[in-house]
């Protein structure tokens, strides 16, 4: 039995060094959010009075959708503290992107490396069968007692109790676990790195909708329903930290974490080194007649990805719209600050609308930067060598790349926008709100352009260089959902690319911000195809 | 004379693809042998089952005498390995690539690592996601080579290298089974089994069709015969063992079975021979022959 373990310290300490970089602003960014986090509040909520309003933001039934079953909120304004407001609302953030870093982790160091075929050559030596996957899941275990450790101390740093402290970071450091013993599983199941780190997105994703579901379905002075318990985010959140802290939640995440870390175990022991455990499905002997040209070789290559983004979408936007009714009700009820977000109480329709509008502005710009990371990919992993190296010109292929994935963002932007329209037209039946959320999907069109020429620029640079298209993307994301509260400054907020868009149905169509998006993601685009033509194509 | 493979009636299907179909193979200890057949035959699958990287559906395979998956750590210290398409981290560079690799194995010597590099000319301090692909090949070559082991598996190891690398590589097989090693070589290369092999073995659609010395096999192949006779040569057409006879004046040409060439050869004295080219059948011929088949 140990013979299967052999090598595990050594390649261990490879991993670690491989991903020294990677991992440690993964590891330093979480942390960071707390000190980050209770910084702007000492700013924010100076005094008790401050705390006011956002009582009662939080204790508000629908905003659980996107905070949690709020424990604590619920008492005196006096007796709130800049804690319970981190572990009821901001919390839930920083566990999902735990949660992201353990998916990308394990799928990088398992399912990638098989992949790639780099594993192959490390089982060839005088390694244990299970050594690969027990230093994955070993450097998965550092990597989350150091983002729990960090966590607890920095909260005690800040004057917080010592022992809520280490609730919140274990709680953080239990349910990153569990991700990664959610990607320990899928990782088995394809032969493909993207399947398994998919599908456990897909867990998240679905984990986070049922966390918001289930908690939004709970009465007032409840917190969260049995619908709440089937979401390990859920899980996480019911520790009751800094209210009425209870450990046993911890003990349920790392149960599971353990189950579904053994049953990887069991399944990696089942399989081929290299294959997946479901056979690769096998397709056309020819290609179709239409898949004769660079544009439609890059929509071939999108089409997979595309396609479920837009029944991801799809899906978002029937549960946001199904909610359309509940928060309109609820919103009288909401404090100052929050009806800012969404325009105003008399507009509450179109104000909740315009929310979800502007959300989906968001995710197809997530979609974007996603899609032209795989663009790069076909760079850097040299497949567009021997495209390029037919008449193809260069400019003309990245021109292709860039018109596919600006339809398929326009396209799924238009189907959630009619679906959250016709939820909302069916609240008093004004199906003009239709029309509305359609027009405000289209004002918000230039600046996901704008984004995505961002990135084609930055590939014409360099490939790797992509990666830097995230910072307007992540930066217009906080801010958006949360420049109101944070307080951010009006300057700090340009670099939100949505910030000049009208907030459509909300605010009124003002033409000028969107003339000047188009004019910067042209320019950026033409920059791009001028540079991409004239640069060096690097082997592989 | 013990054998280092010993493989018995191996089958392995990947859906409905039959990869590996009752193949046998035999290795004995101290040879090259030469391992040939065309893409996808299971040429892959085979070494890869050898390395307990895959499990076979059916069927043994005995490897220094141990089970390939059983056994798997305590043969890895024996076994170095080449893989026929090598991918390397792309952050680290050629020279830690080795260095890792061979540690793993737990023998590095930095002094053989240090003449192999020289000898293949490779420059240790490149990131791995600038080597070509010969370069790539030369760092799973240099790491396999530097190991002390008691069986080297190479899976076309030299498929990106130049002729000047082909004949370094060459010259160290050669160094290894001197001492004793083992050697599997996968190769499409054919005059470099030709060079080096003892023995090969033929795979086609799953089963070895054909194996044995280069020797015995040529002997049971055609010899192609050009000869110039001052009289015409009669009824060469009717003797067992020609085939393809072609008279063209005082010139023939014909292949004729190896157990023949005797009696083919009194004929052609009988007939006043002038002047005769008679060649074995090369490897490509032979291989021909078994692939050809395959697209019949």
């Amino acid at each position: 039995m140990s013979e299967t373990l052999t090598a595990t310290g050594p390649l261990l300490r490879f991993a670690a060094r491989r991903d020294r970089v990677k991992l440690s602003i993964w590891v330093l960014g979480l942390a960071a959010f707390v000190p980050y986090m209770m910084t702007a509040y000492k700013t924010i909520f100076a005094t008790p009075e401050d705390l006011a309003p956002i009582v009662g933001l939080i204790a508000n039934p629908s905003l659980t959708l996107f905070t949690g079953p709020g424990y604590g909120v619920d008492v005196a304004p006096t007796e709130l503290t800049h804690q319970i407001i981190f572990a009821s609302v901001y919390w839930l953030y920083l566990l999902l992107f735990t949660a992201l870093m353990n998916i990308l982790l394990v799928s990088r160091h398992t399912r990638l490396e098989e992949q790639t075929g780099r594993a192959e050559i490390v089982r060839a030596s005088v390694v244990g069968r299970y050594a690969p996957l027990t230093s994955t899941v070993l450097l998965a275990l550092i990597a989350n007692v150091a983002v729990g450790g960090l966590i607890a101390g920095a909260l005690i740093a800040y004057d917080s109790d010592p022992s809520s402290s280490l609730l919140l970071g274990a709680t953080t450091g239990a349910l990153g676990l569990v991700f990664a013993g959610v990607t320990t599983v899928t990782s088995q199941l394809s032969a493909f790195s993207s399947a398994g780190s998919g599908l456990a997105g897909a867990v998240l994703a679905a984990s986070w909708v049922i966390r918001g579901v289930g908690d939004m379905a709970a009465g007032p002075g409840e917190h969260g329903t049995w619908l709440s318990w089937l979401s390990p985010l859920a899980w996480a959140q019911q520790t009751r930290v800094f209210h009425d802290d209870r450990w046993w939640p911890v003990g349920l995440l790392l149960a599971t974490a353990a189950i579904l870390i053994a049953v990887g175990f069991m399944l990696s022991a089942r399989r081929d080194v290299g294959a997946g455990i479901l056979q690769p499905r096998r397709g056309w002997a020819t290609a179709p007649t239409w898949l004769r040209s660079p544009l439609t070789l890059a929509w071939r290559l999108q089409r997979t990805q595309s396609f479920w983004w837009a029944v991801g979408l799809t899906l978002a936007s029937f549960m946001y719209g199904s909610f359309t009714g509940a928060m309109v009700d609820a919103f009288a009820e909401l404090p100052d600050i929050f009806q800012q977000l969404m325009g105003g109480a008399e507009v509450a329709l179109s104000g909740y609308l315009t929310l979800t509008v502007t959300m989906f502005r968001i995710m197809l710009a997530i979609f974007a930067v996603i899609a032209w990371q795989k663009v790069a990919a076909e760079e850097v992993g040299g497949r567009a060598e021997p495209v390029l190296a037919t008449d193809v010109r260069p400019a003309a292929w990245m021109a292709g790349q860039f018109l596919v994935i600006a339809v398929v963002v326009a396209a799924i932007g238009l189907v959630a926008a009619v679906i959250s329209g016709l939820f909302a037209g069916s609240v008093d039946g004004d199906y003009g709100l239709v029309g509305d959320a359609v027009a405000g999907a289209a004002a918000g069109l230039p600046s996901v352009l704008m984004v995505l020429a961002l990135a084609a620029a930055l590939h014409a640079l360099a490939p790797r260089l992509v990666v830097f298209a995230w910072i307007p993307v992540v930066a217009g994301a906080l801010i958006e959902l949360f420049g109101e509260v944070m307080q951010i400054p009006d300057w700090a907020r340009q670099i939100s690319p949505f910030e000049h868009t009208p907030a459509m149905p909300a605010e009124e169509f003002t033409l000028l911000p969107l003339v000047v998006q188009t004019v910067v993601a042209a320019a950026l685009l033409a920059f791009g195809l001028w540079r991409f033509s004239h640069r060096d194509i690097p082997g592989h | 004379m013990t054998n280092s493979i010993e493989i018995r009636d191996l089958t392995k299907t990947f859906g409905r693809t039959v990869a590996l179909d009752r193949l046998s193979l035999d290795v004995r200890q101290g040879e090259v042998h030469g391992f040939l057949g065309p893409n996808g035959a299971g040429k892959t699958t085979t070494i890869r089952i050898l390395l307990g990287l895959v499990r076979p559906d059916s069927g043994t395979a005995t490897v220094l005498g141990g089970h390939p998956i059983r056994d798997a750590v305590d043969l890895h210290r024996r076994i170095a390995y080449v893989p026929g398409d090598v991918e390397l981290w792309p952050q680290l560079t050629g020279g830690e690539t080795i260095d890792i690799l061979t540690r793993l194995r737990g023998d590095g010597d930095p002094t053989r690592i240090a003449e192999l590099c020289e000898r293949f000319d490779l420059d240790r301090t490149k990131k791995g996601r600038t080597y070509s692909k010969g370069n790539r090949q030369k760092v799973a070559l240099v790491a396999a080579l530097a190991s002390r082991a008691d069986l080297y598996i190479l899976d076309e190891p030299t498929s990106g290298l130049d002729p000047l690398m082909e004949a370094i590589f060459q010259d160290e097989i050669r160094g290894l089974v001197a001492r004793g090693a083992t050697v599997l070589l996968s190769s499409h290369i054919l005059g470099q089994v030709e060079a080096l092999a003892h023995t090969v073995s033929i795979i086609r659609e799953g089963s070895i069709v054909e194996t044995g010395t280069l020797a015995s096999m040529r002997h049971l192949r055609r010899t192609i015969v050009q000869a110039t006779t001052t009289n015409p040569v009669n009824g060469l057409a009717h003797m067992t063992g020609v085939h393809h006879a072609q008279v063209d004046g005082d010139r023939v040409t014909m292949e004729v079975d190896g157990e023949h060439i005797g009696r083919v050869m009194l004929q052609l004295s009988a007939a006043g021979l002038q002047s005769i080219v008679a060649h074995p059948p090369t490897l490509e011929q032979m291989l021909l022959r078994h692939y050809g088949e395959a697209t019949r």
